[in-house]
């Protein structure tokens, strides 16, 4: 398709979504604050504006066509334009300096780009407080209203933690009630941060505590997440470096790092113990499929909004607390070193982590979790040239790690690392795989004993709403919170946009490509593990594995109807939240416990009332035995009972 | 239940004689319009009710007439409502103004018993100032073109018999029975009815690409979300003939060939919510509305949505996203409603009093309907009239009268006192016209060509006292406030236009801001994402445009009318100060000092401008300047 911008005739994609993006395309990039391609299109910021045909639109919303003629250029568009950032910055929390976002910001960058010297307009600072109750902090003084958080925690996460509250100049993005962020369903995957173009969401910065920690003389030990080296190099300029973690181990230690590890070995380690897992599970047929549970971000969805399917996720720890606990339980008797004497510290690209970290379960694991910004933040204050930095291989024993560890850094990782395991111990006959949509891919695996199970992988939290629909089609689903996966993670330095993330995963495959071990069974520092300190079931199980608590915005309160003491019984749960309800849960209620007393089944079978199972839609819901009945009948729940009852 | 076309036929027949009966009969009808019932309409209806009923005079069963019994009626708005509460007696003709509980029985003994008039109750012709018996002996009534309005002061608002009575539904049937809707859109085109709602869009258009559009469900959804401060022409038309705007609703929803119409009102408006939810449900339990209308096969259901206060859902993607329980901000368009509109179906959105023109449209036929009004602008528009007017109120006029007309002949001109300066028509989204655009046909186009508009239809005359600068601020006041906070040129434009506004106000603007000011609405006039934005600078502009001289006034620190606090300055004229002191003591501030017998002196750094000491003063020695 052929159109003039500013008297150039230019030939741009015919299926561009709109003029914005087939400009972007042919290397024009219109001036905006409010669009990104990931989620709907907005039209606020009104940046973007353009001429066509003697008409003032904006280019997010309109659609090139054969011939059109453009103008970008004009001095009543410029004027706007200025008109426009002297508008938003007026409001704006104008601290740059001090600012997370400083030199990152695009607002900053367009009020140089546009040469905003003055401002015409009175100072209207907003000051609704900052929000420092979650690792994500929110400081709405610097918030333009562009709405991408917004849209990026409901269209892309499928979350929807924040949205637009008051009218006019008092317009704000809030929580419901304005509910501190770290009360919330938020999952804290920071996709909201990623995508922020101002300083109004950042992450914690903790870098205060390492200082601490290493004033105090304690035993600092790092470790590394996999995508965290794919992104730093973004920040320092260095392109396809495949050693980017062993520099950053030999920076490590020039900071004062006594140790550092390779969390790929902790996936090695949680692959391992997942593919038995899941192997286990596959051969029972029971809780699946299995999900995995890598990413806090996925399990604290799970949490909230799907607690009946707590059971389906693997009960082994993240790579991050697997490895932790094995430094600190197991590591620490071997150098003598009392466990509180390690400070241990790990890098990663995820925000979650953080709140991971500091989860009841797995207190004193992980001192401190940072974010790879916050790495940088440390490399710049350092004033080391990580090119200088000659790379040092990550300490033993924890520090190599085969190809498919590496790649829990991107979305498919785990999977295939669970199927290395699988591939090894069991064989593989027969795969295959199938991409449905962007994000979603599902795969038919055959093993050698005539098992077979069904795979899906997906990335965005938005996505596994759609497949929580049909989960009966998968025996095992790998879910990464963030686009693309750990790539992608809230904790990445900026831009962290899909262009960019799709780079980091291609680094990430480069440096998995020159790593000599392919399965996690060949990782001769996990097999010797294994054997010195895993061995015993009990034990292995008490280190690596963990457990789930379900999050419902209601707490968890049973109503006991017809209660029976003791263990062999079945137990009924009927929600009488509103929507079940209306739709008839208690009629349903009531006609289970007369069978039930009228039958001879009573004693055997438990009748509980409960409220709200968080899946209003298909109302009304019963938990037999814990599986989720929904849209539920008498006769489906006498038949989920059994015929003994 | 009335099962065909041909039953409805019947029935409409019986309505209209039973009608007829009933006006030549003794009817009283009262206005229950919203300002007449502030006015205490419901104590003189229930005074009246108990005055009958005391003489036995009360026809109980409304429906069967007795011939020496009276019928008491509550009708819907007449207009009129600053001379409200209304009465007009049948079949004299009688129309009551300003009736109290206590002339109750005056009118049962004078005009009921023995068919006189009480003079003094008669409305007062603006023009004549004449106490005139009828009020269609008024020049306001005269000079009007009642059309939407036709059965005004003698229509039922509650009773949908007597809608039929009056010819309501026959349209419907007419359609429904011997019209295809391809040639029901094609008549509304042909009639070229333009959007009431301000924008003046061709409706015919709207419903062909509605009906054009692909899809099995389809919505019709009315715009009752009349938000401008001054405007009441929706109200007084839900309130006084639902049926009416029911009846065009089903139309469309039969043209366009949706099965769900949504009628958005706004929650302020309670008498019009629950008249419309009652016309639902009378036109229901008659087969006008619901499954299988009258025997032909065609269902079409309306429910009420009530909005909950946001002016900005006036905007039609906003008032779709509150339909749909979302916040209530406007989208960029296209996808126009037409093509995407209710939860992502092809919707028609018209505005209340588009739809009321539908059944008179297909009643009296298109060349009929055209006699009213311009080329251009087909048809009457109703206006609320309101500021220091001889008579304000609701009025219906044709498309292309003058607002000489509408001021002078209708409302009777200014108020005693007062001199006229400027017209705001359009609401906060309209422009002020100075005194040369009073000769002006109102219509769509030739606004337009003013940089003014329709709006929905208000008109607030504003006199020599009002200073225009003020008059901009206060409609920026109310758009800063009403915005949606979703574009930046209309959340923080405004905002800061208001600013500098008051800057203006408050005596502080310096030259720079008048440019300022110019620019800044131009922009958010040109980028803003919807209606309300794109309008919200027109006060502005249009003062900018007649009145500078004013905004230059204020920047050397004058307010020509007096009207801002900040730049009046109180003196003590020294040649007629007695030097009593009674200024002194009366200031709150302080701010007067002086000795007795000598003339006082006012301490401006002080002085809170009320004004007090200018009452109390016996010598009018304390001026304003």
């Amino acid at each position: 398709m052929k159109i003039t911008v500013d008297g150039r005739e230019l030939s741009i994609n015919p299926n561009a979504r709109n003029l914005l993006e087939a400009l972007r395309e042919v290397g024009i990039e219109i001036p905006n604050l409010c669009y990104l391609s990931e989620v709907s299109v907005y039209g606020a910021c009104r940046m973007c504006l353009v001429e066509v045909d003697g008409q003032i639109v904006t280019s997010c919303t309109t659609k090139p066509y054969e011939g059109m003629k453009v103008k970008i250029n004009t001095p009543e568009i410029h004027r706007m334009r200025k008109t426009i950032l002297e508008l938003i910055l007026a409001s704006h929390n104008r601290d740059c300096t001090t600012c997370d976002k400083n030199g990152s910001c695009k607002l900053q960058k367009y009020a140089e780009d546009f040469g905003i010297r003055e401002i015409r307009f009175q100072p209207m600072k907003k000051e609704n407080g900052v929000d420092k109750s979650s690792p994500i902090v929110r400081d709405s003084s610097k918030c333009i209203l562009c709405g991408d958080c917004v849209r990026v925690c409901e269209e892309v996460q499928g979350v929807g933690v924040i949205d637009f509250a008051k009218r006019g100049h008092e317009t704000k993005v809030t929580t419901a009630f304005d509910t501190p962020l770290g009360e919330t369903e938020c999952v804290f995957c920071g996709q909201c941060v990623a995508y922020c173009p101002t300083g109004a969401l950042s992450v914690r910065d903790d870098l205060d505590k390492l200082m601490e920690a290493l004033e105090e003389g304690k035993m600092v030990v790092g470790m590394i997440a996999p995508a965290v080296r794919t992104a730093i190099q973004e920040v320092f300029g260095i392109r396809d470096e495949v050693a980017m973690a062993e520099r950053l181990v030999a920076f490590l230690k020039m900071m004062g790092f006594s140790k550092v590890f390779d969390v790929s070995f902790g996936a090695d380690l949680v692959a391992y113990e997942e593919a038995h897992e899941f192997h286990e599970r596959l051969k029972k047929r029971e809780r699946l499929p299995q999900f995995t549970s890598c990413c806090p971000a996925w399990v604290k969805f799970v949490e909230h909004n799907y607690p009946h399917l707590l059971p389906n996720l693997s009960t082994v720890k993240s790579p991050q607390q697997a490895l932790g606990t094995v430094i600190k339980k197991v590591y620490s008797k071997k150098i003598g070193v009392s466990e509180d004497q390690i400070f241990l510290v790990s890098f990663m690209p995820c925000t979650a982590k953080k709140f991971e970290a500091q989860r009841e379960e797995h207190r004193g694991i992980v001192d401190l979790v940072l974010t790879t910004r916050e790495l940088v933040q440390l490399v710049k204050m350092s004033r080391v040239d990580l090119n200088t930095v000659v790379p040092q291989p990550f300490d033993r024993p924890y520090g190599i790690s085969s190809q498919a560890g590496l790649g829990f850094g991107r979305s498919g990782g785990v999977f295939a690392c669970v199927l290395e395991v699988l591939r090894e111990e069991v064989g593989v006959v027969e795969e295959e795989y199938s991409t449905p949509m962007d994000g979603v891919r599902y795969a038919n695996i055959s093993l050698r004993d005539g098992t077979k199970f069904r795979g899906a992988i997906v990335y965005g939290l938005g996505k596994v709403r759609e497949l929580m629909r049909h989960l009966e089609d998968f025996d095992i689903v790998e879910v990464m919170a963030c686009n693309f996966g750990c790539v992608g993670g809230g904790g990445q330095p900026y831009p962290n946009d899909t262009k960019t993330r799709q780079f980091r995963a291609q680094i990430l495959r480069s440096t998995m490509g020159i790593k000599t071990l392919v399965s996690p069974n060949e990782n001769y520092y996990l097999v010797k593990l294994y054997e010195e300190d895993l061995r015993d079931e009990e034990a292995r199980h008490h280190l690596i594995h963990t457990n789930y608590k379900p999050r419902r915005r209601y707490p968890e309160k049973d109503v006991e109807l017809l209660p029976v003491p003791g263990d062999s019984k079945k137990t009924v749960k009927v929600c009488l939240g509103t929507s079940c309800y209306t739709k008839g849960s208690y009629t349903l209620l009531k006609k289970l416990i007369d069978h039930v007393k009228e039958s001879d089944v009573e004693g055997r079978v438990e009748v509980l009332g409960t409220f709200c199972l968080e899946n209003c839609g298909k109302s009304p819901n019963v938990l037999v035995d814990g599986k989720l009945l929904s849209e539920a009948t008498f006769e489906k729940v006498l038949k989920e009972l059994g015929e003994d009852v | 239940m009335l099962e065909s076309v041909r039953e409805f036929f019947d029935y409409a027949e019986k309505q209209k004689q039973v009608r007829q009966e009933k006006l030549n009969k003794r009817s009283v009808y009262v206005c229950v319009g919203t300002g007449c019932t502030a006015k205490g309409a419901l104590k003189v209806f229930a005074a009246l009710e108990e005055e009958l009923r005391k003489r036995n005079l009360l026809n109980v069963e409304l429906h069967k007439l007795e011939d020496e019994k009276v019928n008491l009626y509550r009708t819907g708005c007449c207009g009129r409502c600053s001379s409200g509460p209304l009465v007009k007696v049948t079949p004299e003709g009688f129309f009551y103004s300003n009736v109290r509980v206590e002339d109750v029985p005056e009118i049962v003994e004078k005009t009921i018993l023995k068919g006189e008039p009480v003079e003094r109750l008669f409305l007062v012709d603006p023009k004549t100032g004449q106490r005139v018996p009828r009020l269609e002996d008024t020049s306001l009534f005269k000079n009007q073109n009642f059309y939407i309005m036709e059965d005004i002061g003698a229509s039922e608002c509650e009773s949908i018999e007597d809608y039929i009575g009056r010819g309501g539904y026959s349209s419907l049937a007419k359609v429904l029975s011997s019209m295809t809707p391809e040639e029901v859109i094609e008549t509304v085109k042909a009639s070229g009815l333009r959007g009431r709602g301000g924008g003046g869009f061709p409706t015919g258009l709207k419903w062909e690409l509605t009906r054009k559009t692909p899809g099995d469900v389809k919505f019709v959804v009315c715009n009752g979300d009349e938000g401008d401060p001054g405007a009441f022409m929706n109200r007084t038309l839900l309130e006084r003939d639902p049926h009416l705007v029911l009846e065009g609703m089903i139309i469309a929803g039969y043209a366009v060939g949706a099965q769900k119409g949504y009628a958005y009102i706004r929650a302020e408006y309670p008498l019009a919510v629950r008249m419309f939810r009652k016309a639902i449900e009378d036109a229901k339990k008659l087969g006008l509305l619901g499954e299988n209308i009258l025997g032909t096969g065609f269902s079409f259901d309306v429910e009420v949505k009530e909005g909950a206060g946001a002016f900005v859902c006036g905007e039609e993607t906003a008032l779709l996203a509150s339909i749909e329980g979302r916040r209530g901000m406007p989208r960029p368009r296209p996808p126009f409603p037409a093509q995407s509109g209710l939860w992502g179906k092809p919707t028609l959105i018209n505005n209340v009093e588009t739809y009321a023109n539908v059944p008179r449209i297909i009643r009296d036929g298109v060349e009929n309907y055209r006699k009213r009004g311009t080329a251009g602008s087909p048809g009457t528009k109703m206006f609320s009239v309101a500021g220091p007017l001889k008579v304000t109120g609701i009025i219906e006029v044709e498309f292309g009268t003058t607002l000489r007309k509408i001021i002078y002949d209708i409302c009777g001109g200014m108020a005693e006192g007062e001199e006229f300066k400027a017209v705001q028509i359009g609401g906060p989204s309209g422009a002020c016209l100075s005194e040369e655009f009073l000769d002006m046909p109102l219509d769509y186009d030739t606004l337009k060509k003013a940089d003014a508009m329709v709006g929905s239809g208000g008109i607030v005359v504003i006199t020599k006292k009002t200073c225009m600068v003020e008059v901009a601020r206060f409609f920026l006041d109310f758009t800063k406030r009403e915005s949606c906070g979703k574009c930046v040129p209309c959340r923080e434009g405004t905002m800061q236009a208001y600013v500098i506004l008051e800057k203006f106000t408050h005596g502080k603007a310096i030259k720079e801001d008048l440019q300022t000011l110019e620019e800044l609405s131009k922009t958010i006039k040109v980028a803003s994402l919807c209606g309300l934005g794109k309008t919200a600078p027109n006060p502005i502009l249009s003062t900018l445009k007649l009145f500078k001289d004013e905004y230059i006034a204020h920047i050397e620190g004058r307010c020509p009318s007096g009207t801002c606090t900040a730049l009046k300055k109180y003196i003590i004229n020294k040649n007629l100060c007695k030097g009593c002191g009674l200024c002194a003591r009366t200031c709150p501030q302080g701010a007067i000092t002086g000795e007795r017998g000598k003339p006082y002196e006012i301490d401006q750094e002080r002085c809170a401008k009320c004004g007090l000491c200018v009452e109390k003063c016996r010598f009018k020695a304390i001026e304003l300047v």
